[in-house]
């Protein structure tokens, strides 16, 4: 038996709220089959862990590109996260490799590596403006597998007041939202899925999928 | 009870109770054509399983197949007939079967299930039983899951039973209540 997660990472990650977004960013990858995961944005390393511990269940051996623009993050809890990142991937057995640079640039410095390796799952989580979001989106597309997910995250934010979060597009819809939607006007292929947790208990950013339905 | 709201144009769901979206996007991404579920409750999970299936293609020849004896109360609160009712008014373009059977001695006469959700009795004899009653009817890459898997003693039965049945090649995820799950052919 696979326990999932095995690195219980904070207290406020274990929360209850968090737990169906964490169960299918772990799950999709296995489901995939996934081969190479992208994301953009390492933050505090929650959905990095999350993917790393995913792909340590498949058999071959897999990757994870994480795209960063800063060097070097630290975490009060982990101390240097991709110093903490890269012993776990260590200990799992999966490759990650943390790209540093703005993720639209980086991703098209490498691409002799998707010519041999294209991305099964893409998970949208740096600079949350609606600009950056949808030129990751554009910039990655080309690299996808026929079988990839995207996902996206911070979509929706219950407690918004529109004062402190800079890349609130209105009222609860982000930024995120906004620029996913935009991206499938003209992929009409890609079809979206976004969830929230709208009832006020919990300030549950929300997540967007896009898949493309049989 | 919260009733699970979704907008079908947008799919934005925003109700979100516990499990829904995960349930919801892996009948989506395995393209399920046959669902069976054990266990009515308060329907939540039914409704979201018809709701899933109706938004992929040609939905009228996808089906859901739930099993539950429809007398009296779910949790002692859900008026099962009640509950049955407001699925059904819901006229998702999906196929719904209730059978009004117990999923221990079920007998299925249905094409090969792609997804198996298992929330009926959580005890290791029933989920025992309820594995025996539908694993020869599983399609090859089938998903199984049982609901609450991990955390309170009552709720290590479905993990307990998945332990023996699966000879410990399966997933507990832990979030929440818990959820055993199984990909055929591993």
């Amino acid at each position: 038996m696979s326990e999932f997660p095995q690195f219980p990472i904070t207290e406020t990650f274990e929360k209850d709220e968090y737990g169906s977004y964490r169960n299918l960013m772990f799950m999709l990858p296995i489901l995939l089959d996934a081969n190479v995961i992208a994301e953009t944005g390492l933050g505090h390393g929650h959905s990095t862990r999350i993917f790393l511990e995913s792909l340590s269940q498949l058999s071959k051996p897999r990757a994870l590109f994480t795209f960063e623009i800063l060097p070097t993050t630290t975490d009060e809890h982990i101390g240097d996260i991709p110093t903490n990142i890269k012993q776990i991937a260590e200990n799992l057995g999966v490759q990650w490799n943390l790209i540093t640079g703005r993720s639209i640039e980086t991703v098209m410095q490498i691409q002799k590596i998707w010519e041999l390796f294209s991305i099964d799952f893409l998970y949208i989580d740096s600079a949350h403006e609606y600009d950056n979001v949808l030129a990751e989106l554009n910039t990655f597309r080309p690299f996808l597998s026929d079988k990839a997910v995207i996902m996206g995250d911070d979509v929706w934010l219950p407690y918004h007041d529109g004062s402190n979060v800079t890349y609130a597009h209105g009222k609860n819809p982000t930024d995120v939202y906004y620029a996913f939607q935009k991206f499938v006007e003209g992929h009409p292929q890609w079809k979206s899925f976004t969830f929230t947790n709208n009832d006020g208990k919990f300030n549950n950013a929300g997540k967007i999928l896009l898949v493309r339905t049989k | 009870m919260k009733d699970l709201l979704y907008d079908l144009k947008k799919q934005t769901f925003y109700g979100f109770p516990e499990y829904d979206y995960f349930l919801y996007m892996l009948s989506i991404l395995t393209n399920a054509h046959t669902i069976v579920e054990t266990g009515l409750g308060r329907g939540d999970s039914t409704e979201i399983f018809l709701s899933s299936l109706s938004n992929l293609s040609n939905p009228e020849q996808r089906h859901l197949y739930t099993y539950e004896i429809v007398l009296g109360k779910s949790y002692g609160v859900f008026d099962k007939q009640e509950t049955v009712d407001r699925v059904k008014s819901k006229n998702y373009p999906s196929n719904w079967h209730l059978i009004n059977q117990d999923s221990t001695k079920a007998t299925y006469d249905g094409s090969l299930i792609d997804i198996l959700f298992l929330d009926a009795d959580h005890d290791y004899h029933s989920v025992i039983q309820e594995l025996q009653a539908f694993v020869s009817h599983l399609n090859k890459r089938a998903i199984i899951m049982s609901d609450d898997a991990y955390g309170s003693n009552e709720q290590q039965g479905p993990d307990k039973a998945f332990q023996e049945f699966f000879k410990g090649n399966y997933i507990l995820l832990k979030g929440g209540k818990g959820l055993a799950i199984k990909q055929m052919g591993e």
